[in-house]
């Protein structure tokens, strides 16, 4: 059958979100991905009309972590998850489902008493929780604290996908940075979701001997370095081939067998 | 024509897997293969809608319904791709040379498929995905068929709202995003247990499966585990003769 691009669905909208991204200026005190993560929770503050958001690392178990928020958030809200040890971006992390919570102060809010009773006092009105995963990884969350009541539109939920599916590009792909410290030009090209992709990253794990999380940024790494496409690089690692085992990174494929 | 008996049967199986914790996607897959059953068709797939206008494929018979799927994805057309945007089944004679679908026909019909149908998985105003079924020139529907087939499809609706009480326009987008997941975290168990165990795909998907069910997990819960835990890949056991 024939293995031609795919255009990802919701391209236009992850276009979108970047666009975003784009417009809002890195921040000095900042390095690396938490970079790139400020700016993409200051995008989707502005994009969507929110209080703040956050986007939280976690650790496998979902405790330890290390948060990044839009610049305008208010204190109370960055770490409030952390603070009560409660909250919908908990649910999100452990279950990788999304965790829209539309009206925090009613009924759907009193899963979290302790998140619930704090997050109304900061403003909090509904709280949205996207998670950071791809298969089986799971990194984060990206939580949106919202003023106002109310289920977010369709067009709104694919936006937040957008920015929570650049988040996990962002933490998977840190060499996509440009020497100036913005997202570089052939960032778009990591979103390919297609059921090839996600065979070729458990193939490489066995084949390397690493962790998934490691095989999807060797995959990555490996496609951005050669120039293929993640499609075409999962085509021929199903076909057999294994990707080098120094860095993943080398113009040459072994064949495996 | 499909035996009214033989339908009566497929559904209490149907029905037999929907209560209790059930695994989505194993469900999804088992109703596949229950159409190809019912339907002698060769190939089946099903779509779901990904809640903001992309489509994702969810579940499907075989490797090769999984290209078909996939094709359409590729090219944004086809019978699935069109029945989501119409809401209403899709019936094509692909051998009768029309261009209804310039990327996709051709493929289809090298790959020795004559005839495709698609059936709206519907609940109540919106359309969350498609069925689709890819036929041979001898197996085509008849009409009193794709009633029974659109019943199928009505199954698999059911069972994603029902895996999660769906009482609000919200669960549903949080069903469907997991759902979508889900088949990522099953396509990467498959690659592994492919590589783990020297096999291919489509042994290693079944591979999953079976484990699945001897030790009684669910099995994208099986498959999580197979992805992050070495230990979980090693215990696999091989298909009983």
């Amino acid at each position: 059958m024939a293995a031609t691009r795919a255009l990802p669905a919701g391209s236009d909208r992850n276009a979108d979100a970047l666009a975003m991204i784009r417009t809002v200026a890195p921040s000095s005190e900042l390095d690396g991905a938490a970079r790139h993560l400020e700016r993409l929770c200051t995008a989707a503050t502005e994009g969507l009309g929110l209080l703040g958001a956050a986007v939280r690392l976690l650790q496998p178990g979902g405790t330890a972590g290390v948060t990044v928020a839009a610049r305008e958030t208010p204190a109370g809200l960055v770490d409030i998850e952390f603070d009560v040890g409660e909250g919908p971006g908990e649910k999100c992390y452990a279950q990788s489902r999304p965790v829209l919570v539309s009206d925090l102060a009613g009924r759907d809010g009193t899963e979290w008493p302790g998140f619930q009773h704090a997050a109304v006092e900061q403003g909090v009105a509904a709280v949205f929780a996207f998670p950071l995963h791809l298969g089986a990884v799971s990194l984060g969350t990206l939580e949106l604290f919202s003023p106002q009541t109310g289920p977010l539109t369709s067009e709104e939920v694919s936006l937040a996908r957008a920015f929570a599916e650049i988040g996990v590009v962002v933490v998977l792909d840190g060499h996509l940075t440009d020497s100036d410290g913005g997202l570089s030009p052939g960032f778009e090209r990591a979103f390919e979701h297609r059921a090839d992709i996600a065979q070729a990253q458990g193939m490489v794990m066995v084949d390397l001997g690493v962790s998934l999380v490691e095989a999807i940024s060797r995959l990555r790494a490996h496609a951005f370095a050669t120039g293929d496409s993640l499609s075409d690089l999962a085509r021929k690692v199903i076909e057999g081939y294994a990707l080098p085992a120094d860095d993943g990174r080398s113009d040459d494929l072994d064949p495996i067998r | 024509m499909i035996s009214t008996n033989r339908m009566a049967e497929v559904f209490v199986a149907v029905a037999d897997t929907l209560v209790g914790d059930f695994d989505l996607i194993d469900f999804l897959h088992g109703l596949t293969l229950h159409t190809t059953e019912v339907t002698g068709s060769p190939a089946v797939g099903l779509l779901l809608s990904d809640d903001s206008g992309g489509l994702s494929h969810v579940a499907a018979s075989s490797e090769d319904a999984q290209l078909l799927e996939l094709l359409q994805l590729q090219h944004s057309e086809g019978p699935c791709v069109e029945c989501m945007a119409t809401g209403r089944p899709v019936v094509e004679d692909l051998a009768a040379g029309g261009d209804r679908w310039p990327n996709f026909s051709p493929i289809a019909l090298a790959a020795g498929i004559t005839h495709v149908h698609a059936f709206p998985l519907r609940l109540r105003e919106e359309v969350i995905g498609a069925l689709n079924i890819f036929a041979s020139a001898d197996e085509v529907l008849e009409t009193d068929d794709s009633r029974l087939v659109q019943s199928l499809a009505d199954m698999a609706t059911i069972a994603i709202v029902q895996e999660r009480a769906i009482t609000r326009a919200e669960t549903l987008t949080e069903q469907l995003q997991f759902a979508l997941n889900s088949r990522v975290v099953i396509e990467q168990a498959k690659g592994a247990v492919a590589r783990g165990l020297g096999i291919g795909v489509e042994h290693a998907f079944e591979i999953l499966r079976a484990n699945a069910r001897r030790q009684r997990m669910k099995l994208t819960e099986l498959a999580r585990l197979v992805v992050t835990d070495p230990d979980a890949l090693a215990k696999l056991r091989p298909l009983p003769e």
